[in-house]
């Protein structure tokens, strides 16, 4: 290279005699740099055009669907309102019919299959026989037809729910659910296989759940439509081929039957039957392998159900069921099996809350704290010796367990304790005083009580009893039952064993309840998960013990809201454990405001999008404890992504009553605030919250972004940077925050470093939760980069009235004029009424 | 981590791995965007040139150091070669694996496996260019992939401008020659 470099500078003339003298003998070198003059002097389209034509290169073909249309584009009989989602077979669009007017869910399908006209024609009339089978499991179909240049779509009526795949992503179903839908795609096939029609590809994407439960399968005959022969299949469609299919032999009604027992396998163990990493290594495994055994993996299966499911996955397809009619006479009768709903308890809890609704409603809407005929009762902080810290602790839980259980029972209120400036208890007529005290004793702890009537201070009732950690339930009724005496309230024989569930039978599980209640507070993932553990001893160690399986389900619902992953302390779906646990809850203790707290925030994970049963769970869970203020929180917020904001409002404004510094409910208020167009109000709110609790992380990095909308850029990066250093598990909110400070502050490259720290932290990048997304798309348009925001609502797992309510803030005005973000929203919207 | 966009980009000048490594990746994420919405908006004559000046705009609309922002060029040049890579290369393997649709928006249908082929090629030379002279790869990179001239290059990669000059044409005939 040097040589070149000597020989270029070198005159034209020169040059030949240099070559000679700097290569010596060497001919091969001079053979190079004579190659590179040559070069040197011609032209080269690459390297001299720069990139310039290039420039496209940078994008993967994928990207580049040649189905993609832009609202407003015709098609058929339909015009195009926005992209719904996207997939292997193209793109799927909202189009509305222009002259019937109804909404459709439109595929368009790419062009390159290349099937000859006849077979197309064939399929196409296959798929509309499909549709005018008019079965109830049967997605109907209005048109199919192709397009000017050549793409082929079909138009189908639009459902409210979500396919079998997103569903299956949430993890595995419970085996009658499983059954349950199964036996509906049978008996659409049954329907199709009678009119000789074969689907062909029976899969979970194919399977769609509408939100009033009936199971709609999907795609008639279009897999060969849009299958183009010249590729090879890729993974995700083999997983459900049968050993004929994946033969290329002709597929018949018994194929079907194989690929909806494969679904059906998936539906219980979460997995398909034959798996691999390659189509060839998952082919390989349909014609040979035996799938691993049922029992194995899911629980409590019956036998029958293990029989069924064999039979549809037989290899030949002699011994499998002939078409979807005889499967499904054996799903209807596996699905018999599970007589009593799982969801039935629920159902009747809730009812039962709700007769008792009313009454709360009416307390709710009134401010005063108590009616003047039921006794009041406030309980001191428990006293004890220093030395015995521990009886102590014990104790004080014990007090507020016994607080619970007499307002539970609906005669006598708890009133928060109310002191002068002096420190002393403010008393008042009718006002009673309950105190606990720990003192020590040579034979042990010994626990003092005594009920006095505030105003003149007359002892009511006292007992002094050895504070025995083996008959902490005992001990607990007691007090119960002597305090409501004491008040003129006798307890019935039913009632003492309802007082008596609420305490748990022994100290140790006590103690592992305690314990987890301390976790709880904190908050976060990994202490919420060692928070469940110690529930789960509790309730193993006292299996009456209504408070540990209630706070369990609770724990379980705040994995699920913040986007729970399998990990080994939960590996369990937890929503149906968590419904389980509330069940389990409210039947030991219906009186307990805990297990109805459990049974409402589940219900409200249950169904993301309308928390069908949660408010009545929360009202009546609120109308046992009116002085839980955690419970008035989480029923605020419950009403907030409803869009129910004056009811929110009232709710936190209760909570706020109760506990006046909760920034926890301040910062809600806030955005409720934001979203009503009243800036400064909120900025208000944000500021008692930071000041309230200077390091709570949320607080700060709500302020940050209201701040941003004040145009106060500065303000909002010293938020957004004290928050980031308040909690290392709380990082994208603060992160994008500060992100967004910082672009609007004119640091950009910084912005975008914080950002692309922000996306790293998300746990699951291809289903960021609601927050999750918020909280990045917000700092993306603020960058302009608005694709990147609505990818992000795209994403976003679960669909519901979260991410509804998050993306009404102000600060994504701009995103919300995209017309596909707004029907990405339109489908969340909570207040919509269901078709 | 550092906080402000000056605090990087003199990070990654004074060679800091870590705020080097967020602007490259940042370079590359937005080149890719611009690339993709120049794509769906149906306009095929981008060049190089203006996408790695697009991005330069928009990630730098502040004022800072002439020499920073000269290396930054540096590595938006580094970072649109292997963006131009990877697309290629994606490219090549979905045919590979026939898992892919095939790209049929394209103008140049005909030209576009082609420049593909090249383009990879042209990267293999680079690699092994770069054993040998990594400078002369470096004014490469700003040339061709980065699209800065003679005098923003030299600033880029503190050289005189004579030196880029030479530099370019002894590289770009190594090149043209490894590339017949």
């Amino acid at each position: 290279m040097e040589i070149f470099e000597r020989v270029l500078e070198a005159s034209p003339d020169a040059r030949d005699q240099l070559i000679r003298d700097e290569t010596g003998n060497d001919a091969e070198l001079a053979a190079t740099v004579r190659a590179m003059l040559t070069a040197d002097a011609s032209a080269n389209d690459l390297l001299d055009d720069g990139i310039g034509r290039l420039a496209h290169l940078a994008v993967e073909p994928g990207h580049v669907e040649s189905t993609e249309v832009l609202p407003g584009a015709r098609i058929g009989d339909f015009e195009i309102i926005a992209e719904l989602g996207r997939g292997g077979m193209g793109i799927v669009y909202a189009a509305r019919d222009r002259t019937l007017g109804r909404v459709a869910a439109l595929k368009l399908l790419p062009a390159g299959a290349a099937i000859d006209s006849a077979a197309s024609e064939r399929l196409i009339a296959e798929a509309q026989a499909a549709s005018a089978l008019d079965h109830p499991n049967v997605a109907t179909i209005y048109q199919i037809g192709v397009t000017h240049d050549g793409h082929r779509f079909i138009a189908m009526a639009r459902y409210e729910g979500e396919t079998l795949r997103d569903r299956l992503a949430r993890g595995p179903l419970a085996s009658r659910e499983a059954f349950g839908i199964a036996r509906q795609v049978a008996s659409g096939l049954a329907a199709a296989h009678a009119a000789g029609l074969v689907h062909r590809d029976v899969k979970p994407e194919n399977i769609f759940l509408t939100r009033q439960g009936l199971v709609k399968l999907l795609d008639f005959g279009i897999a060969t439509l849009a299958g183009s022969p010249r590729e090879g299949p890729t993974r995700g469609t083999v997983l459900y081929m049968s050993p004929e299919q994946a033969r290329c032999e002709l597929a018949d009604a018994r194929s079907d039957v194989w690929s909806l027992g494969v679904v059906l396998y998936e539906m219980l163990t979460g997995q398909p039957p034959f798996t691999g990493d390659t189509a060839a290594e998952i082919l390989g495994q349909i014609a040979d392998a035996s799938p691993v055994k049922l029992p194995s993996v899911v629980r409590k299966i019956p036998t029958a159900a293990v029989a069924t499911i064999a039979r549809a996955l037989e290899k030949d397809p002699g011994k499998r069921y002939a078409n979807g009619s005889e499967f499904s006479v054996d799903l209807d009768r596996v699905h018999g099996l599970w007589s009593r709903p799982r969801n039935l308890r629920i159902g009747i809890a809730v009812a039962a809350g709700i007769a008792i609704v009313a009454a709360s409603i009416a307390l709710l809407n009134d401010d005063r704290v108590s009616t003047p005929e039921m006794p009041q009762l406030a309980v001191l902080p428990v006293a004890g010796d220093s030395a015995d810290h521990e009886a102590t602790e014990l104790a004080s839980a014990l007090s507020e367990e016994i607080a619970a259980r007499v307002v539970g029972l609906g005669r006598v209120r708890i009133v928060p304790l109310r002191r002068d400036s002096a420190g002393y208890v403010v008393s008042r007529p009718g006002l009673h005083l309950l105190s606990l005290v720990i003192q020590r004793d040579p034979i042990g702890p010994v626990l003092e009580v005594s009920l006095e009537e505030s105003s003149s201070s007359r002892t009511m009732w006292s007992d002094r009893r050895g504070f025995d950690r083996k008959e902490l339930r005992e001990l607990g009724r007691d007090v119960v039952i002597g305090v409501l005496h004491a008040l003129g309230q006798p307890v019935t024989e039913r009632e003492r064993g309802i007082i008596g569930s609420g305490f748990p039978s022994s100290a140790e599980a006590y103690e592992e309840y305690l314990r987890g209640n301390r976790l709880l507070a904190l908050r976060t993932p990994p202490a919420v998960e060692s928070a469940l553990v110690r529930y789960r001893r509790a309730s193993r160690l006292d299996t009456t013990f209504a408070g540990a399986f209630a706070r369990q389900s609770y724990a379980y619902s705040l994995l699920l809201e913040w986007g729970w992953k399998p990990s080994r302390l939960v590996p369990a779906d937890p929503l149906v454990e968590g419904l389980a646990l509330a069940n389990r809850a409210t039947m030991l203790d219906s009186t307990s405001a805990d297990a109805w707290l459990a049974q409402a925030y589940i219900l409200v994970q249950r169904d993301p999008r309308r928390f069908a049963g949660a408010v009545e769970a929360f009202q009546y869970a609120i109308s046992l404890d009116p002085y839980n203020a955690e419970a008035f929180h989480q029923y605020g917020q419950t009403l907030t992504a409803l869009g129910r904001y004056p009811e929110a409002l009232a709710a936190y404004r209760r909570a706020l009553a109760l506990e006046p510094d909760r920034a926890m409910s301040l910062v809600p208020m806030a955005a409720i605030y934001k979203r009503q167009g009243r800036l400064a109000e909120s900025l208000r709110l944000l500021d008692s919250a930071v000041s309230a609790a200077p390091r709570v992380p949320y607080a700060r990095a709500a302020r940050s972004t209201s701040r941003t909308l004040t145009g106060n850029a500065k303000g909002a990066r010293d938020d957004a940077e004290i928050a980031l250093g308040l909690d290392s598990n709380y990082r994208i909110p603060p992160l994008a925050a500060l992100a967004r400070a910082l672009w609007l502050s004119g640091d950009s490259l910084a912005a975008l470093a914080r950002l692309r720290e922000a996306e790293r932290s998300v746990a699951d990048p291809s289903a960021p939760s609601p927050t999750e997304a918020y909280w990045i798309a917000m700092a993306e348009v603020a960058a302009g980069r608005t694709e990147r925001a609505t990818t992000l609502l795209r994403d976003a797992r679960p669909k519901g009235a979260w991410l509804w309510f998050y993306f009404q803030g102000p600060e994504l005005d701009e995103l919300r004029k995209n017309p596909e973000v707004a029907a990405l929203l339109a489908d969340v919207d909570p207040r919509r009424r269901v078709r | 981590m550092k906080t402000s966009t000056e605090d990087l980009l003199r990070g990654a000048r004074a060679g800091d791995k870590e705020a080097t490594d967020t602007l490259f990746g940042i370079a590359y994420d937005e080149l890719r965007r611009i690339a993709r919405r120049v794509r769906h908006g149906g306009n095929e004559t981008l060049s190089t040139t203006a996408l790695v000046h697009e991005a330069y705009l928009k990630l730098l609309p502040s004022a800072v150091p002439a020499n920073d922002t000269a290396h930054f060029k540096l590595l938006i040049a580094r970072a649109m070669r292997e963006v131009l890579i990877d697309g290629a290369r994606r490219r090549t393997a979905g045919k590979r694996g026939g898992g892919d649709i095939a790209v049929t928006l394209d103008d140049d249908v005909q030209a576009a496996p082609l420049k593909t082929a090249q383009l990879l090629e042209l990267h293999a030379a680079l690699e092994e260019l770069e054993q040998v002279d990594p400078r002369r790869v470096a004014v490469v990179e700003c040339r061709f992939f980065g699209g800065l001239d003679v005098e923003e290059t030299a600033a880029a990669l503190n050289l005189s401008t004579a030196t880029v000059k030479r530099d370019w044409r002894v590289a770009r005939a190594w090149l043209a020659k490894a590339l017949l």
